[in-house]
């Protein structure tokens, strides 16, 4: 038999599990100091502000309990531990905040309980008997708030805050430049049903940029010799928009309509306008093949497509058709147009599907920020009409400039936000193409 | 145009601590009202089919002991509920008694089986409301838990409007609910009531009018959700607003409109009005009127200055003060007549300050961030001085995630007559979202002066014109 130095297994286990409790402090990004004179407590924590670095000079004390063996009444779900009296004593009147920290070394699990918040409660103090629910009381993860708020239990808990960076955003606010007048002539048309009609009997080219208001009829260029020529009386009057816009609420309704309409116009070639949900969706095209816009390097996203029933491929259920909802607004005499991405679902190319609404939820669901961000530039990038749909070129009223954009000093590490699980590592969804369920 | 990011406001909890989020600062410090008046015991009324009350019994006995966060990489945002005990949480405990237990027996419900719909709603509530007049007799209880009925056919599944195919087909209430036409029962009764329906306690269970497609909530947050209505609606103050030394005694009143009965033109106002720490009471006002200008409920200048100054006087006779500060929000732009009139009130009542605030239902404006998180959580956007839009749903820091299903829309407002800078009502603005105690995320869209007003008209437009409603908010949520 030796007569060696020993070191006990308790010892051992005990020193494990003081390496445990350090290196999951030390993850989670605070300053372990292990104590070298032990009387009930083996150590404090030092928090530090992870973001920054800085130490707060708030500490936490910490006794830890180390087995390899289960713990009185361990399970899969809980355990219990019943403390020293003269250790609880000891602990209780401490003037910092003491952590009880019960581990198995072996298969690196910890659990843990603030000693004086348990114990407040006197049934309980002389009970001596802290009940861990491993689901709950894990020492596990980031619990960095959770030992702040322990630290410093009357002030301000260290909360996750916005990073500090640059960050640009951008507007779905676009600059609109319009003609600076409009004309206004005497008309007996009281509706705009009543000018289409007149305009369809003319078999000339549709005029959309009109507006019937006060007796008059409103429009951004004269009407000689168009369809809207034979609804007026007279010579037209030549009026401001700007003027018109700032005189009163009503002078306001009466530009926007105008910019409303001279919208429908410009884009009248490639895409239709349905009144009811005050949108403007991608015409189909003649033969209902898929129709593309391109968005930038080899970049283009699918605009209008049809999608094949499930149940029998040769037949299209319904047709995707991208689609623009848009507001103009006046801000410090200046014209923009917020805009929204939209969809419109047809069965034809143009009449609505029944199932509009289920399919229009459905794609909600699926467009998230970046998708919506996209859409948002590529109908930016066709109001300023880089490149018409349609291949004959046409002068337009309105000239739209850029997205307006903003500068944030403050962000988001998005790359930091991402999981970190597994299962995390599954490819993003697509930004370009999230279009290709059928039914 | 200027843009700014607005701090996440604090909420106060025990002894004066503070957190961003209600789940941490319940769980780190302890409810608001911990030393003070807050409940340590819930003595809790039950009514409901035997099973339900087993069942909610059961489920909330089990709430006592801690439950595990839902399993996510999101720990911000899942929290671990940590059981609604003495020594932990909320630090109070819920008492059953079985004088406080009545069961509605199955062979009344199975009656209301040949009903039709509407018959069956009014049938139901007759029945529960029969029990809540006798639990109203026992003095020792302090919130009722009312056990739905599990199939009641409130709703039904509408086709859609043909003439606008875009529109979801959606559910629709067949002229009454259970919980609005109950709710107003109980405005009689000296306890607020708290509905549950059976997918909270019992997870197998799938409600026949309910979306398939939408998900259960998970076993924690369902349980801080329905722990803190409760805390709340037994007297407790779960979190507080903050404020300082230097800010002045406000008052917040959020002014809306319902309409009395479906298809009615005729709208009714209704003031939501809490005090700085949010605790809020209700006041129901005349009549509006739909202007043709702008299409929007409007009051005259003699019942704005009604409607104040009936909110500022049950704010007295509720707080036993009057506030130094009135902020106002409207969910319709304000009139000439209006703001005479609310202005008026502020004089009569010698208000020092009287702020105005029109809160529009939508704004098209919208921000985009380079990534893939929608904006912050606090971004404001001021488009001129009186235009702007507040991202009150957004990217969340402490959550490291935008904790939302659809991308974010904002929260406009357009300060009409205001001492504030647009910086500090948004910062209000941001503060009243988070006085929910209905939900436990710190991120609601609407302020709470606005957040209720619709369920509140649903309640109201049960209450005959005479009456007076019960004035705690604690009955209306």
């Amino acid at each position: 038999m030796s007569g060696g130095k020993k070191l006990s297994n308790s010892e051992l286990i005990g020193d494990a599990g003081i390496a445990l409790i350090h290196g999951k402090i030390n993850a989670m990004g605070h300053a372990w100091r292990a104590q070298n004179l032990d009387a009930g407590i083996d150590g404090s924590i030092e928090l530090r502000d992870p973001a920054t670095g800085e130490m707060s000079n708030r500490h936490l004390l910490v006794q830890s309990k180390a087995s390899n063996n289960p713990f009185p009444g361990e399970t899969a779900e809980r355990f219990h531990y019943i403390c020293d009296e003269r250790d609880l004593e000891y602990w209780m009147k401490a003037s910092a905040p003491v952590v009880l920290i019960c581990s198995h070394p072996k298969s690196g699990e910890a659990w843990w309980v603030h000693i004086q918040s348990y114990f407040f409660e006197p049934a309980r103090r002389a009970d001596r008997r802290v009940d861990f629910t491993k689901s709950t009381m894990g020492l596990a993860g980031d619990i960095t708030g959770h030992l702040f708020a322990i630290a410093d239990p009357e002030g301000r808990a260290h909360t996750p805050a916005p990073t500090r960076r640059p960050e640009k955003l951008t507007s779905n606010l676009i600059s609109v430049h319009a003609p600076e007048l409009v004309l206004s002539y005497a008309t007996k048309a009281r509706t705009p049903g009543e000018v289409y009609k007149a305009q369809r009997d003319s078999g000339l080219p549709f005029r959309h940029d009109f507006a019937l208001s006060g007796g008059r009829l409103w429009t951004w260029s004269e009407v000689d010799g168009t369809s809207l020529g034979d609804q007026v009386l007279g010579f037209p009057d030549a009026h401001e928009i700007d003027a018109i816009a700032t005189e009163d609420a009503a002078g306001e309704r009466l530009a926007v309509r105008l910019l409303n309409n001279a919208l429908r116009d410009d884009l009248n070639d490639d895409c239709a306008f349905d009144r009811e949900r005050h949108l403007l969706y991608v015409r189909a095209t003649e033969d209902l093949s898929i129709r593309k816009w391109h968005t930038g390097g080899s970049n283009s996203r699918t605009i209008f497509k049809g999608y094949p029933s499930k149940t029998d491929r040769s037949r299209i259920s319904y047709y995707r058709h991208d689609a623009l909802g848009w507001q103009f607004l006046h801000v410090d005499d200046t014209w923009f147009c917020a805009i929204t991405p939209d969809y419109y679902y047809s069965w034809d190319g143009r009449r609505e599907s029944k199932r509009s609404a289920s399919l229009l939820a459905n794609i909600k669901r699926l467009d998230h920020h970046a998708a919506v961000r996209q859409q948002t530039v590529m109908w930016a990038s066709i109001l300023c009409g880089e490149g018409n749909l349609v291949d004959a070129p046409r002068s337009r009223l309105l000239e739209f400039g850029q997205l307006q954009t903003f500068a944030l000093d403050r962000g988001i590490d998005d790359a930091a936000w991402k999981r970190t699980t597994p299962t995390a590592t599954a490819p993003e969804q697509p930004v370009l193409d999230l279009f290709e369920e059928s039914e | 145009m200027r843009l700014a990011l607005i701090d996440e406001p604090d909420l106060e909890f025990a002894n004066g601590s503070r957190h961003t989020d209600p789940r941490h600062g319940i769980s780190f410090y302890g409810p608001a009202d911990l030393n003070s008046s807050g409940p340590r015991t819930i003595r809790v009324g039950i009514i409901g089919p035997k099973d339900a009350i087993e069942g909610v019994k059961k489920w909330l006995d089990k709430s006592r002991s801690p439950i595990a966060a839902k399993r996510s990489h999101l720990t911000g945002l899942f929290m671990a509920f940590p059981g609604f005990d003495t020594n932990t949480g909320f630090r109070s405990t819920i008492v059953w008694d079985s004088r406080l237990e009545r069961t509605i027996p199955a062979s009344a419900l199975r009656r209301l089986d040949g009903l039709n719909p509407l018959a069956a709603i009014q049938a139901a509530v007759d029945l529960y409301d029969a029990e809540l007049t006798a639990l109203n007799e026992e003095p020792s209880c302090d919130v009722v838990i009312v056990c739905r009925p599990d199939d009641l056919p409130e709703q039904v599944m509408t086709n859609g409007n043909p003439d606008k195919p875009w529109e979801d087909p959606k559910l629709e209430a067949v002229g009454a609910n259970f919980r609005a036409l109950l709710k107003a029962r109980s405005l009689k009764t000296s306890r607020p009531i708290q509905i549950i329906r059976r997918d909270t306690w019992d997870p197998s269970f799938k409600p026949k009018d309910r979306d398939e497609r939408r998900g259960q909530q998970d076993e924690a947050t369902k349980a801080w959700n329905l722990h803190t209505a409760l805390y709340y609606k037994a007297g407790g103050m779960p979190w507080r607003m903050t404020r300082t030394a230097q800010d002045l005694t406000s008052c917040y009143i959020g002014v809306a409109f319902y309409r009395t009965t479906d298809g009615e033109t005729l709208q009714t106002s209704v003031a939501q009005v809490f005090n700085q720490r949010g605790d809020g009471v209700i006041v129901r006002g005349a009549p509006a009127k739909q202007s043709k200008e702008d299409r929007q409920p409007h009051l005259t200048e003699a019942d704005a200055k009604d409607l104040l100054v009936q909110s500022l006087a049950r704010y007295r006779s509720e707080h036993r003060t009057m506030p130094a500060r009135v902020m106002l929000h409207k969910a319709s732009s304000f009139t000439t007549a209006e703001t005479s009139g609310f202005r008026a009130a502020a004089d009569a009542e010698r208000i020092d300050l009287l702020e105005l605030v029109w809160l529009p239902h939508h704004d098209s404006v919208r921000l985009f961030r380079p990534g893939e998180h929608p904006p912050l959580r606090g971004t404001l956007l001021s488009l001129t001085e009186d235009r702007h839009v507040l991202y009150t749903r957004g990217s969340v820091p402490l959550y490291r995630t935008y904790p939302g299903m659809y991308v974010p829309t904002t929260l406009p407002f357009r300060p009409v007559d205001v001492e504030s800078s647009a910086e500090e009502i948004a910062a209000e603005l941001l503060m009243l979202t988070k006085m929910n105690w209905n939900a436990t995320q710190l991120d609601g869209r609407l302020p709470i002066t606005l957040r209720t007003a619709d369920s509140i008209g649903d309640i109201l437009k049960h209450l005959p014109d005479g009456e007076n409603p019960a004035p705690r908010y604690a009955y209306y949520m």
